[in-house]
């Protein structure tokens, strides 16, 4: 394989390969980053934070 | 010579063959190979969360794909500046973000602003990634350096920031460039690099990585490091001095730029606050709850109000009990350093077994026993923040002695001086650990290299490489740039006037104003018991302030006013459990970013107890089918944003916006009475489609 096509091939599976991983966590993942206890659902803000 | 050839033969080491080309060494493989694989991570996850909304970690910066909390109020201030109407949103915060979207913005148009502001962040993140790596790899050689990068590409925190208009992409990327021109300045011993490298920290502190109380050990470690490599003692003192005025007068303009146009002297001005709550006795760190109540009982509003009489508390705070401020300090450090190890876990579980596999291509010499030191290592380190605490400890003294490399002092001074940050500040917010978590991860995974380093006969003496910043193979001809750069720059200001006179001309709301007395002095009428006295009064005619923009900006495009109805939908919503949201009767709106954000700057705007939104659906937008409604809200004390406003009545219009027909007003404070009013209004019209 040439030097060219083995780039062209190496950034094309690179990208593919990140975005099937992205897309993978996007559905897989959906715990809240905050715990529900400290969520600001419950401290009711009225200013968006800091 | 292709990467995998030098693979195949196993001479990693072998650096001498730099020649043209994506794969002409390992270090470039290895720069694209995380450069790539982030950008397409990041936009896999954007573009699924895009076409999903339910899909994603739950956060509170996005709400069924539309900026919420501070990503709305940074896409607020890019399309505000952008639109000429003045910086009004968070007009005393670190500008650089909101600076760059405006310019974004302006360029790419109002239509676009949200997913170019995304595809812009994307960028900065895959670009901090790789610059992350080309850092590191001089301090622990590739693989740690990719092991670490990784980490930083593919962490929740980044997923998180990356898929909103959050300032954080920004902030790394210049943070990471910062860093690889330091410690390249370092080894090159080239003053400019520092004094870059100075500048881009304080662009970096303006954008939003809290690093820069790093700079003081930054000076010092510079001027030891550059003493230890030989250079006389005036050249590592006028390093040290370069870099230091490079980042006091970066830093400086911003200070500037702030205390002229707001008033106060400070490169944000949430600085005061946070200072505030870890001073006062009945707080500790940042909460909203600091900022509402010094609205609601010194009715102070202004930036530069709350600004100073923030900062003149913390000051008679720090007078009277400087003893609780230094506790309160080392006990954020501690609560920071806690959250940081026990974060770190499947982060190091998953790169020490990917750094346990790639370690023989990294040093052929570690035989299969070296191998399953690190796996074991890992393992121990993975089960127990002791030790990782312990293997962060071992860094920062490697680190500190300058033991092999000696530039990872660099590391360790930045990795404090976030820690200090975080301590005065009290921000252990999740946000902020994107910033310090990759030198954590530096000096751990630094600490367990040096270890097997010395396991099996320091072969980190191999790791010492040639410094080339042009590790990236494609570098376009000087006159290149040249020739580029005056068209580009005329197309530039083209397009920014164009989309400028686009989204200026928003028309006076001379319009809306009878209707909003009407609707006001309607609803007070058929529930007095609903309102306060104060509302009542407001109700006046001669009371009402005219809001002085409105939704018109949309309706110059689409020729009609928008619907916002996600302005109605309880916030509770975006932090229930997935599996415990009912169906929202208007979420089958689809209403785009900008448009939204257009309105909650009309909401913004206006002033007054009471709040008519005016939200009308166009037929061309799904969801309330054509029909026109009007939203009565109640805007609490100290309320800057309209997710807080407390809907109260709900009341037809008429498809020209003309008539208001406040016979069918239907006035509840009761939050499921909310939902059912919106379901029968969707309910009655046959054109709706709920996706849900």
């Amino acid at each position: 394989m040439s030097n060219r096509r083995a780039t062209v091939a190496f950034v094309v599976l690179m990208l593919l390969a990140g975005f099937a991983f992205g897309t993978a966590v996007s559905r897989l993942v959906s715990r809240p980053l905050l715990p529900v206890e400290t969520s600001p659902a419950n401290s009711a803000p009225l200013v968006p934070g800091q | 010579m292709p990467a995998w050839a030098a693979l195949k033969r196993r001479d990693m080491h072998d650096l001498n063959h730099l020649g043209r080309g994506l794969l002409a060494s390992p270090t470039r493989l290895w720069a694209w190979a995380i450069f790539l694989f982030a950008l397409g991570a990041h936009a896999g996850y954007i573009v699924d969360v895009r076409l999903h909304p339910d899909n994603g970690y739950i956060d509170f910066h996005r709400a069924q794909g539309s900026p919420f909390f501070d990503a709305a109020m940074w896409h607020e201030m890019g399309l505000e500046i952008a639109s000429g109407w003045g910086w009004h949103t968070w007009s005393g915060r670190r500008p650089v973000y909101g600076w760059f979207l405006a310019v974004l913005y302006t360029l790419v148009g109002v239509e676009w602003s949200y997913v170019a502001a995304l595809a812009a962040n994307v960028v900065f993140i895959a670009l901090a990634t790789a610059l992350f790596f080309l850092a590191l790899r001089r301090l622990y050689g590739d693989l740690i350096a990719a092991c670490v990068a990784g980490s930083i590409a593919l962490s929740d925190q980044a997923f998180m920031c990356s898929s909103v208009t959050l300032s954080e992409g920004l902030g790394l990327f210049f943070l990471a460039w910062h860093f690889w021109l330091l410690v390249a300045g370092v080894q090159q011993q080239r003053l400019t690099l520092l004094a870059y490298s100075g500048a881009l920290l304080a662009l970096s502190n303006a954008t939003r990585t809290l690093t820069l109380l790093a700079t003081p050990l930054y000076v010092l470690v510079l001027w030891w490091l550059l003493l230890r490599q030989g250079a006389s003692g005036r050249r590592a003192l006028w390093a040290g001095a370069l870099f230091l005025s490079a980042t006091c007068s970066v830093t400086l303009a911003f200070m500037l730029q702030n205390y002229v146009r707001v008033g106060i002297f400070s490169l944000s001005d949430n600085t005061a606050g946070d200072l505030y709550a870890v001073t006062a006795p009945e707080y500790g760190h940042w909460t909203p709850e600091v900022m509402n109540r010094i609205v609601a009982e010194q009715k102070i509003w202004q930036t530069r109000d709350l600004y100073k009489y923030q900062m003149r508390l913390a000051k008679q705070h720090l007078r009277q009990r400087p003893g609780l401020f230094l506790s309160r300090v080392v006990g954020h450090m501690r609560a920071a350093l806690d959250h940081l190890l026990t974060y770190d876990g499947p982060w190091l579980a998953a790169f020490l077994v990917l750094g346990s596999l790639l370690w023989p291509v990294e040093e052929p010499r570690l035989g299969a026993q070296g191998r399953w030191t690190v796996v074991l290592l890992g393992a121990v380190a993975v089960c127990f923040a002791p030790v990782r605490g312990a293997l962060l400890a071992l860094g920062l003294a490697w680190g500190l002695v300058g033991m092999p490399r000696r530039e990872s002092q660099l590391l360790a001074a930045l990795f404090l001086g976030t820690l200090l940050a975080v301590g005065l500040f009290g921000s252990s917010m999740e946000r902020l650990f994107l910033m310090f978590q990759w030198s954590s991860l530096g000096l751990q995974l630094g600490a367990l290299g040096h270890g097997l380093a010395w396991l099996h006969g320091s072969p980190y003496r191999q790791w010492r490489q040639p410094v080339s910043l042009a590790p990236l193979a494609w570098r376009p001809p000087a006159w290149a740039w040249q020739l580029a750069l005056a068209p580009l720059a005329l197309a530039s200001v083209l397009v920014m006037y164009r989309n400028t006179a686009a989204v200026r001309p928003y028309i006076p709301a001379s319009q809306l104003q009878p209707a909003s007395e009407r609707l006001v002095q309607a609803a007070v009428a058929r529930e007095p018991s609903l309102f306060t006295a104060e509302e009542r009064a407001s109700a006046q005619p001669q009371a009402q302030q005219p809001p002085d923009i409105s939704a018109e900006v949309i309706a110059e495009r689409h020729g009609r006013l928008a619907a916002v109805c996600a302005l109605v939908e309880p916030q509770a919503y975006y932090f229930m459990p997935r599996s415990q949201r009912a169906p929202m009767p208007n979420a089958a709106l689809q209403v785009r970013p900008y448009e939204r954000t257009v309105l909650r700057l009309a909401v913004r705007r206006h002033q007054g107890p009471l709040l008519p939104v005016f939200a009308l659906a166009p037929g061309d937008l799904r969801g309330l089918g054509g029909r026109n409604v009007c939203i009565l809200g109640r805007v609490h004390a100290g309320s800057t944003a309209p997710e807080f406003v407390e809907v109260i009545g709900w009341c037809p219009w008429s498809d020209d916006g003309a008539t208001l027909d406040v016979r069918s007003l239907r006035l509840t404070t009761d939050e499921p009475q909310h939902r059912r009013i919106l379901r029968e209004l969707v309910e009655t019209n046959s054109a709706i489609k709920p996706q849900n």
